[in-house]
């Protein structure tokens, strides 16, 4: 799948899968490849423009990102509530013995050698490549991936984003959803490289 | 947070979706306690022997995963 990556949207997926082991998510998800694109964008044309629309420096979203995937500690409480688990209880009860916060700390911490991509990941490298055909791109590169990661259908990069908008401390910043739509117009609007 | 029994209703109504969804964060919960607990056990001063004989694992296999704490 990855023969028509251009080399920096490759490299892209490899900085993901070590954004990945750095944030013990035990997966490579729609929030670690947009990580991997941030902190790629600041050397890239074809990223750091349209970035601009945001109106926050690509290494503090960056950054914000990576906060917001280590608040959510992962565990899914409404499917476990399906099993008639609640997760509210089995926290107060890891709490009391292990320590505050330690069902979130042992997040990813028996994972071994293999990070897979989440579902929600596979969709978007899918929508990457749809995007690169949509916009006649022989090759699909790292703004194709920026957006099949943030049309991605869990909504878990728009989500982060988002979060890391309103978290900058930037003023006047009270609509994310508002800039990653103008984020997401500008980045079809390019045209394609070559 | 999405209502408990309406969740148990559509488990039992056979979706995959929703009953493989439960099962995946089933899993992960479970490892995570299997984390917490093989450590507190290692502190405690347990040998991979006794973890591994609680777990229903072998020995090998408790060490190789949890070697790293």
């Amino acid at each position: 799948m990855f023969d028509r990556f251009t080399d920096e949207a490759r490299q892209v997926i490899v900085d993901a899968h070590e954004v990945a082991r750095e944030l013990r998510s035990g997966s490579i998800g729609t929030g670690e490849l947009l990580v991997a694109l941030l902190d790629h964008a600041a050397a890239d044309v074809w990223l750091a423009e349209p970035l601009g629309a945001l109106g926050v420096g690509a290494t503090d979203l960056a950054a914000g990102v990576r906060q917001a995937i280590l608040a959510g500690d992962g565990l899914d409480a409404p499917a476990l509530a399906s099993l008639g688990i609640d997760l509210a209880a089995v926290r107060r009860k890891a709490d009391a013995v292990f320590g505050k916060g330690a069902l979130g700390s042992a997040r990813g911490r028996a994972v071994g050698g293999h990070v897979p991509f989440t579902a929600g990941a596979k969709q978007s490298l899918e929508l990457a490549l749809r995007e690169a055909s949509a916009l006649r791109s022989g090759a699909i590169d790292v703004r194709h991936l920026m957006l099949g990661v943030l049309d991605g259908k869990d909504g878990t990069a728009r989500e982060l984003l988002g979060q890391a908008l309103l978290t900058s401390g930037e003023a006047g910043v009270t609509d994310p959803d508002q800039r990653v739509d103008a984020l997401r117009r500008l980045l079809t609007q390019l045209r394609p490289a070559g | 947070m999405e209502d408990g029994d309406e969740l148990a209703d559509e488990a039992a109504g056979e979706d995959p979706a929703e009953g493989l969804r439960a099962v995946r964060a089933l899993r992960e919960l479970a490892e995570r306690l299997e984390v917490l607990q093989v450590h507190r056990a290692r502190e405690l001063g347990w040998s991979w022997e006794q973890i591994a004989g609680s777990l229903g694992v072998s020995r090998q296999a408790a060490h190789k995963k949890h070697r790293r704490l």
